[in-house]
């Protein structure tokens, strides 16, 4: 069986390395890869190699490229095939979210995130993906 | 000329000339007949779509009337429906002429005549020929074209079409194929319609009975949100509340006119939610609404679930939240609903009855301790709460000895609050002696504050046990009966001494609740040794007492429970080793403890404890009274003299400090509280000289002056 694959993009070293802890540690019964990338264009770039992912989780604020802006390269080349996108900020701006809806953003999520809801998106994308 | 060319004879010219005339004629008597019948096909196209497209077949009748006499030139058109009394009555009618017209218009048709049982049978238009009726005398034998028409509950009418061989009227020259084709195409028509008919009434009905429904739902949850005794809001777009909640969301809030507030200072404001706290809150509102609903899942459990709000009138309330997303059938959020709960009062009822509570173990642990021990108590805490109060607040600077002072009377109240067992109390007292073992380390470190602040906390905690106890048990406890019972058995003495009847005393005394013997007189405390042993990790000891037939003055041995208290207890600590310990020993796992009582002469009490412990660390001693600079390493002190040490302060044989005991000066607090009274202790080795022995078993003796607290009986 491939692993499934999660992509983690953000600035925050220390962010990444802890939404990659939880999500291997509440997931130990499946089989997770987590890749990470510390800004748009790497994140991009790590998916167009590595894909297909289960799942992309992508901070919004980051130098290069943003994560909308890499959401929306990754659904205009990939279209159909491009997994569930969860994106993490702030500061929620209507029109950002109107935006990313246009892009195909699945959720917005505010943080900080709680431990629950992470484990929570992980089992709702993750189990369903084949 | 052509030589193809064919000459023809007149006969022959005149015969096809014939052929084509006769054919054009029947050319043009066909276009005729094509055109009268596309006529009818034209009208009954009309008429089909009237069928098709009315509501009311009262009109379609006429029209089917009409169009079967005018366009179809049939005579008499008849529409009869079956009544429930099970007879036809005539709908609609054309073509009779004025005198039959006025006999048939009520005219009834039997439902048993042959052709109409035929035709509920078939089912299908039916050309009956050569049918004699009630008019035929007159008008001659007729053709029937009758039609079935089945209306949606699946009674039968019937279009009955007649035309008469001997009617001046008409053109008639009997029915066609085409003609009942034309009331085949109606018939289905009509049936079709009857459908439509009922679907649409049924359709009708079923929006207006939805419609009602709804309105009638729409005024539960109007009555609903004016009743409920709950705060309902939802919050829309634009982060303002929406204009249907509940009435007493403004009760609970105190604030009117809800519609088109601003939800966020609604909810928040003067809240215990901080700034940060609140934006977050409204961040995660902002992303919930008019998106999809996962976004409320993942960012909505978040949102706070009690808050304290103070509102208008300064009252604080606690208000428990509730977040629900209201969606759309596209499971995006239109609306967020807020139930909001006051439990203010609920949050009240359950701190009440966790004071009372409270308030119901503490009656316990009095009634356990009786009372006058419980008074003895608190009149001995006030004692020494008092005296470091006075010494914390007279003294700028701290010697070693005034810190041992205030240390020992933490100790000796550690220890009654340990024997009660008044748990709340342990570890505030624990605490505070913690701080002034700190202090004999280091006694600059002292902070008069915190030092006076503990006594406070103590003293109130003691204040609220006595509270207790003057409010609920003392009445009960100093209940006359009781007195009265004392001093039955007072008079019954007098009686016995005047009567010098010896056996008499003796047994009134025995019985008398003031006088107690030594195991009766500690009980609380010989009881209480099982838990401590227990909390130091050792058996249970088994108590041998010899008591001398010594009675006690119940209320006046308060000083003997506190010497008993820490001597018992030092001796389960230190001198008793744990079970595996005297097991490798060869002893039995439990440890045995032995007190001796002795009056002597009336005059002065004698008690010895002794255990079959480990005995005294003679070596470790040694070495203590060398770090201490008692005496030198080479000195030579004999064994006497090293004993003495357990009696100075600050030297302890424990290798560690327990919250039991294990500080040094478990010993000379007993030894103050005996010097005190004027008393003696010692030491007394029960092996023989072995010098250099390590450990040495040894009693403690205590000589205690008699202060009327004990009666020899025998």
């Amino acid at each position: 069986m491939t692993k499934k694959k999660i992509l983690i993009v953000d600035d925050s070293e220390a962010v990444r390395s802890s939404l990659k802890k939880i999500i291997l540690q509440q997931n130990s019964d499946l089989e997770i890869e987590v890749c990470e990338a510390d800004n748009g264009t790497a994140g991009f770039e790590l998916f167009e190699k590595k894909q297909p992912f289960a799942l992309i989780f992508s901070d919004y604020n980051m130098p290069n490229m943003n994560g909308l802006d890499m959401c929306k390269k990754i659904k205009e080349k990939f279209g159909s095939n491009a997994p569930p996108m969860i994106l993490l900020t702030t500061q929620s701006n209507p029109d950002l979210m109107a935006e990313g809806k246009k892009v195909g953003v699945t959720a917005w999520v505010i943080k900080p995130m709680s431990t629950k809801t992470l484990i929570q998106i992980v089992e709702r994308f993750i189990k369903n993906f084949k | 000329m052509n030589e193809n060319t064919k000459f023809v004879s007149k006969e022959e010219y005149d015969a096809l000339e014939r052929e084509l005339v006769d054919a054009e004629r029947k050319f043009y008597a066909n276009l005729e007949v094509l055109e009268e019948k596309m006529k009818k096909l034209s009208t009954l196209q009309k008429l089909s779509q009237l069928v098709f497209e009315t509501r009311d077949l009262e009109v379609v009748f006429d029209k089917i009337v009409e169009f079967s006499v005018n366009v179809l030139e049939v005579e008499k058109t008849l529409i009869l429906s079956l009544n429930e009394d099970g007879k036809f009555k005539v709908l609609n009618h054309k073509g009779y002429s004025r005198k039959i017209k006025d006999k048939i218009s009520n005219v009834i048709i039997d439902p048993s005549n042959k052709y109409i049982v035929k035709l509920a049978a078939n089912k299908e238009v039916n050309l009956v020929k050569d049918v004699e009726t009630e008019f035929s005398a007159e008008l001659g034998l007729c053709q029937i074209i009758l039609c079935p028409i089945f209306n949606d509950k699946g009674n039968l009418s019937v279009i009955y079409v007649v035309g008469y061989s001997k009617d001046n009227l008409s053109t008639y020259k009997g029915f066609l194929d085409d003609d009942c084709n034309y009331f085949r195409l109606i018939t289905d028509q009509i049936t079709l319609a009857y459908q439509n008919i009922s679907f649409t009434k049924n359709l009708e009905k079923l929006i207006k009975d939805r419609t009602q429904q709804l309105i009638n739902k729409s005024k539960d949850i109007i009555v609903m949100l004016e009743n409920l005794p709950q705060g309902i809001v939802s919050i829309i777009q634009g982060m303002i509340i929406h204009k249907e909640y509940s009435a007493y969301t403004e009760k609970i809030l105190e604030v009117n006119d809800l519609a088109g507030k601003d939800a966020i200072s609604l909810l928040f404001d003067n809240s215990s939610l901080g700034p940060d706290a609140i934006s977050q809150i409204e961040t995660r509102i902002l992303s919930s609404i008019d998106e999809d609903k996962l976004n409320f899942e993942l960012n909505g459990s978040s949102l706070p679930v009690q808050i304290i709000k103070k509102v208008e009138n300064g009252d604080e309330k606690i208000l428990d939240l509730t977040w629900t997303p209201i969606c759309n059938h596209n499971n995006i959020i239109e609306r967020l609903m807020v139930s909001i709960r006051d439990v203010t009062t609920m949050k009240e009822l359950e701190r009440l009855n966790a004071g009372q509570k409270k308030e119901l173990e503490v009656v316990g642990k009095i009634l356990n301790m009786g009372s006058s021990s419980f008074e003895n108590f608190i009149s001995k805490a006030h004692e020494y709460l008092s005296q470091n109060e006075k010494i914390l607040k007279n003294n700028a600077d701290l010697d070693n000895e005034t810190i041992i002072l205030l240390f020992r009377n933490m100790h000796t109240l550690k220890g009654s609050v340990r024997l009660y067992d008044l748990s709340s109390l342990v570890d505030t007292i624990h605490e505070a002696e913690q701080r002034y073992e700190d202090l004999r380390k280091n006694a600059d470190a002292w902070e008069k504050n915190v030092l006076l602040k503990d006594l406070e906390v103590i003293q109130e905690k003691i204040f609220e046990y006595n509270e207790i106890y003057q409010n609920k048990l003392a009445s009960v406890l100093k209940n006359p009966n009781i007195v009265s019972m004392q001093l039955e058995t007072f008079e019954k003495i007098v009686t016995a001494i005047e009567k010098r009847n010896d056996n008499e005393f003796t047994k009134i005394v025995k019985n008398s609740p003031n006088l107690k013997c030594f195991s009766d007189a500690f009980s609380d405390i010989l009881n209480g040794l099982a838990s401590l042993a227990k909390s130091l990790e050792k058996e249970r000891p088994t108590m041998v007492v010899h008591d001398g037939n010594v009675f006690f003055v119940a209320n006046k041995i308060s000083f003997l429970e506190d010497i008993f208290t820490h001597a018992l207890r030092n001796s389960i600590d230190h001198g008793i080793e744990t079970a595996k310990e005297r097991i490798s020993a060869k002893k039995a796992p439990a440890g045995t403890i032995s007190i001796s009582v002795r009056l002597e002469n009336n005059k002065n009490l004698i008690f010895t404890i002794e255990d079959d412990g480990r005995g005294l660390p003679m070596k470790k001693l040694r070495e203590k009274g060398v770090v201490a600079e008692i005496f030198k390493r080479d000195e030579i002190i004999a064994d006497e003299d090293v004993a003495q040490l357990i009696f100075r302060s600050g030297i302890s044989s424990a290798e560690k400090v327990t919250q039991i005991s294990g500080r040094g000066v478990g010993m000379d607090a007993i030894k103050g509280m005996i010097e005190e009274k004027g008393g003696l202790i010692n030491v007394e080795f029960l092996d023989k000289s072995t010098k250099g022995d390590d450990f040495r078993q040894f009693k403690i003796v205590m000589f205690i002056p008699n202060d009327n607290i004990a009666y020899k009986i025998t």
